[in-house]
């Protein structure tokens, strides 16, 4: 309650003294820093959906809940905050790829992100790119890519913004951030709490959930200094520092935390000069963890690895030609209780062509790639776009993508280093029909991927568990959506539908792959009168078998979530906003990993100050 | 002799075998759905363990047994063993520190030991004392245990600190045995003195210790090597006989009467206690796509080899019955990760 009481007196604290500054105005044309410069240009072919700023503010700042409520992602959560994973289209986490500012920040560890480590604030750009990426975004582009970009601004001002929430289980969610820029630099900075009691009830029984408090803390640091007319310097930073407690089931289960620390650098220097670009970058990821395995004897294992990556990106444009050549080298080094301290290198190559006329667009791409452990195959993307009516247009794509062996597989405890990557053949094609005059779009989009040499840990004959090259998973399906605005009198809507069917079949059993749906979907549906919204929310995830059999009892029980959040602006005080939103509207009872199960309904409040 | 008649002695034969060999005596109550035949142990994945149940005569299976009894409750995550004494069976899992005890005919909940256990892993009973072991942390053996429950109250009385891996536990003439090993580390039995409750001897092997078995007052140890009959009168190492090449890999142990079975990769092997030699042709081999689940469960009662695979752990696993010259008998699915065999 003290600590409820705290947040209230921020809050207003913070209207009183914002009194006279001034409401932050999207409808300016700044010049804007572009952190990721290939992921426009050379999605040719493939869908990249960016999740609008206003999704985020009815979402608690949990970058799971976003990836859930927005798009057909499958989120995996150990119960709500702990680990949590994404997956595309029937693939594995690992085959997921999460690009910082054009940067491939998946775990060197275990070769996912955890995205209950990721506040969605922490990003001014948020978008997804189902398909492979392999060729842009290197290991784990295979079912798609999620890609989390800082735009900065030259826009000689001052900009501060405050967002705090209170929730149900002591929940709490803050986050400020300062932007300032003249018009040769650029300077943004956001910091980031959440913490939470995490004591939920757990549905259909008489339990609470265990040992799942957590607290975490992040902070982003982004800056531009325009050195000439032609050149500039960029630098992104993000850490994250976390300890999270993972819930158990029963008292009597030994608790265990986790700890982790991730910080990563970016520094780049552009130049540009009429139809010629390069960029030189620097990056250096640092990660680290340390899990006890019991609070009460606080006997830890830690391991940290820091990786290094210098890349050089050379554009140049020949009338309708883009050409895009890339050379980047990278090196990770492991350290730790349960890994063999070691190095991997790479060294790769890659060009891209993208032809642009009025009939079609199209885009060609090539990569190499070259490791002191593992052979890289030769990788490659094929993409055409074609406007066939002004109202109709058809993207096609092919391309060979790949997720390499982690640092856990190949250098856990004694080390599997035999070990290829895994390889992909995916084919796409995407109908896309936008009308524009009714604010109608509707999409439909088939997708095949045939995936060898997947990677599995399996115990061996001493009964360890070393990972091997055996699986083949071929995953297919279809995808659709529809999206529609329109005024009834006062009040606007919005309104979108998405639904996927996925199958991904092991060619080994001929079995659907264990916890991963067949059926997802999700409703989005905005209602705006003058100075008040609504949204509401509606999910659907498939049934999901739990045995490698496919068992028909042995199921996690398909659910269906709901969310309402309802803001509020008021005219006098329009740097000032409300939301009021309940998640789970009806207290379903639902689990995305076994034995793991999800809070019912909960309630938050939050406020934002835009300065 | 009517046949009916001649059917209901060899049955009874069966029972009272059955149940000298858990050291328990004449049972005092055998009515109840499980009052004769097999438990099959079902470790279980993330989403908890079970307890098959298969008819003395084969023919009939229960599974999910104890769901079957007490729907509102669950044995809890990775089931490691039971023991038993004459009216209940303790069944112990691992992933939630707990013993459930049950009526062993019924199944019927009585009580549930959740306090005093870390890793629990095997126990008996000895003088209204349960002895159980635990693992505690997996990253050292310096805090693996026994601890003492006291059956009047069901609580924990003592614990015995090894220092060294707590795994199998045996009894014989009031003294406590336990296998310093597992997971292919250790290479000790040590010797534990109940009456002030601390480790009174330690016997160490050449190689590290996979199994053990109890049998007629010797305590029979596989190591990577050889087999060793220990008896346990003395504690002192009466026979031994080394592995040949082929049974590189020896995983599990049986013993009956004087014939000895091992299992290594996907084969049996077997021996006599008057064998100079092992052989080196195999009693039988099974099918089995798992690599860890081979014989995950092994052991031989009355005659017949009991076997159960753990397939990908993923997914149902299967338990095999051989008569003593390995022929199959039964082949029988039951629940994930079956572990062990226990003849009511």
């Amino acid at each position: 309650m003290k600590q409820f009481r705290a947040h209230i007196f921020v809050c207003l604290c913070l209207v009183v003294s914002s009194a006279l500054a001034q409401l932050d105005s999207i409808q300016q044309l700044d010049e804007v820093v572009l952190s990721d410069r290939q992921l426009q240009q050379f999605s040719v072919g493939q869908n990249l959906i960016e999740i609008p700023e206003s999704r985020k503010r009815i979402t608690a700042n949990k970058l799971s809940d976003l990836l859930l409520e927005n798009s057909t992602i499958h989120i995996r959560q150990n119960g709500y905050g702990m680990v949590a994973s994404a997956s595309f289209r029937g693939t594995t986490a690992q085959q997921t790829a999460v690009v910082w500012n054009g940067i491939n920040i998946n775990s060197q560890f275990n070769g996912q992100t955890d995205f209950n480590t990721m506040p969605t604030y922490g990003y001014s750009e948020i978008s997804i790119r189902p398909g492979g990426g392999s060729l842009l975004y290197g290991s784990g582009a295979v079912g798609g890519s999620i890609h989390l970009n800082n735009q900065l601004y030259f826009r000689d001002t001052t900009q501060v913004k405050l967002f705090s929430q209170i929730g149900s289980f002591n929940t709490f969610e803050n986050f400020i951030e300062t932007k300032h820029s003249t018009e040769k630099t650029s300077l943004k900075f956001n910091l980031n709490r959440s913490a939470s009691d995490n004591d939920y009830p757990i549905l259909g029984s008489s339990r609470t959930n265990l040992n799942g408090q957590f607290e975490q803390w992040s902070a982003h640091l982004s800056f531009a200094y325009k050195l000439s007319q032609n050149s500039q310097l960029n630098y992104h930073g993000q850490f994250y520092d976390g300890l999270r407690h993972f819930s158990v089931l029963r008292p009597s289960e030994n608790k265990s935390n986790y700890s982790n620390t991730d910080s990563r650098n970016l520094i780049e220097w552009e130049y540009d000069k009429n139809d010629f670009k390069s960029v030189v970058k620097y990056a250096f990821l640092h990660e680290a963890f340390e899990y006890n395995q019991n609070i009460e004897t606080n006997l830890s294992t830690a391991n940290k690895a820091n990786t290094h990556l210098v890349k050089t990106e050379v554009y140049q444009n020949y009338g309708k030609l883009d050409t895009n050549f890339n050379i980047s080298i990278k090196q990770t080094a492991a350290d730790g209780d349960n890994i063999i301290d070691e190095h991997i290198q790479h060294l790769n190559f890659s060009t891209l062509l993208n032809y642009n006329s009025k009939w079609a667009t199209l885009s060609l791409g090539l990569r190499q790639e070259f490791s002191n452990f593992f052979d890289s195959p030769l990788l490659y993307t094929i993409g055409a776009e074609l406007p066939v009516t002004s109202a109709y247009n058809l993207k096609l794509s092919h391309s060979k993508n790949f997720r390499q062996p982690s640092l856990n597989d190949l250098f856990w405890v004694e080390g599997t280093t035999n070990l290829q990557p895994e390889t992909a053949l995916q084919y796409e094609a995407s109908h896309q029909f936008n009308f524009k005059h009714q604010s109608l779009s509707f999409q439909l989009t088939g997708f095949f991927n045939d995936i060898s040499q997947m990677i599995r840990w399996l115990p061996d004959q001493t009964s360890t568990w070393k990972p091997e090259n055996v699986d083949e998973v071929k995953t297919y399906g279809l995808t659709t959506s529809i999206s529609k605005e329109f005024k009834l009198m006062p009040i606007h809507f919005k309104t979108q539908l998405n639904y996927e069917f996925t199958k991904a079949i092991d060619a080994r059993t001929q079995r659907q792959l264990t916890f991963t749906p067949q059926h997802s979907a999700f409703l989005n549906l905005d209602l705006q009168y003058k100075t008040f919204a609504l949204n509401f929310t509606q999910t659907y995830t498939g049934k999901a078998f739990t045995r490698t059999d496919n068992a028909p009892n042995e199921i996690l029980e398909d659910f269906w979530l709901s969310h309402l959040n309802l803001a509020y602006q008021p005219k006098q005080i329009d740097f000032f906003s409300v939301n009021i939103g309940f998640k789970n509207l009806f207290n379903q009872a639902y689990q995305t990993i076994e034995n793991r199960p999800m809070p019912g309904h909960q309630f938050y409040v939050n406020t934002i100050i835009n300065l | 002799m009517n046949i009916k008649l001649f059917f209901l002695s060899i049955f009874s034969f069966l029972i009272l075998t059955s149940c000298s060999d858990d050291d328990f005596g004449i049972p005092v109550e055998l009515e109840g759905d499980f009052a004769n035949g097999i438990f099959i142990l079902n470790e279980g994945n993330s989403a908890g363990g079970s307890l098959s149940f298969m008819t003395s005569d084969f023919s009939e299976i229960t599974q999910n047994a104890y769901q079957s009894v007490n729907p509102d409750d669950d044995l809890g995550l990775f089931v490691q063993s039971i023991f038993f004494d004459e009216q209940f069976a303790y069944i112990i899992s691992n992933g939630s520190n707990m013993i459930t005890i049950v009526n062993r005919y019924t199944l019927e909940f009585v009580d549930r030991i959740d306090s005093g256990l870390n890793v629990p892993r095997y126990g008996l009973i000895l003088n209204g004392k349960a002895y159980v072991t635990n693992q505690a942390d997996f990253s050292t053996t310096a805090d693996d245990y026994v601890a003492v429950i006291d059956l009047a109250s069901r609580t924990l009385e003592n614990t015995i600190v090894l220092g060294n891996y707590a795994e199998k536990i045996y009894e014989f003439e009031n003294k406590i045995y336990v296998q310093n090993a597992s997971y292919g580390f250790g290479n000790q039995i040590s010797k534990l003195n109940i009456e002030n409750q601390t480790v009174e001897q330690n016997l160490s092997f050449s190689s590290a210790i996979s199994d053990t078995y109890l049998s007629n007052g010797n305590l029979y140890v596989l190591a990577q090597d050889e087999i060793t009959q220990v008896n346990l009168t003395n504690f002192q190492t009466s026979s031994t006989w080394s592995l040949a090449e082929t049974h590189v890999g020896a995983s599990r142990l049986a013993v009956e009467g004087n014939a000895i079975y091992f299992t290594s990769s996907n084969s049996v092997y077997n021996f006599t206690t008057s064998d100079d030699t092992i052989s080196e042709t195999a009693l039988f081999n099974y099918e089995t796509t798992s690599a860890f689940g081979t014989f995950y469960g092994f052991d031989v009662h009355n005659g017949f080899i009991y076997l159960s695979d753990g397939a990908d752990f993923a997914s149902n696993g299967f338990i095999q019955i051989r008569n003593s010259q390995g022929d199959l008998i039964k082949e029988q699915e039951v629940g994930i990760g079956p572990n062990s065999f226990y003849f009511n």
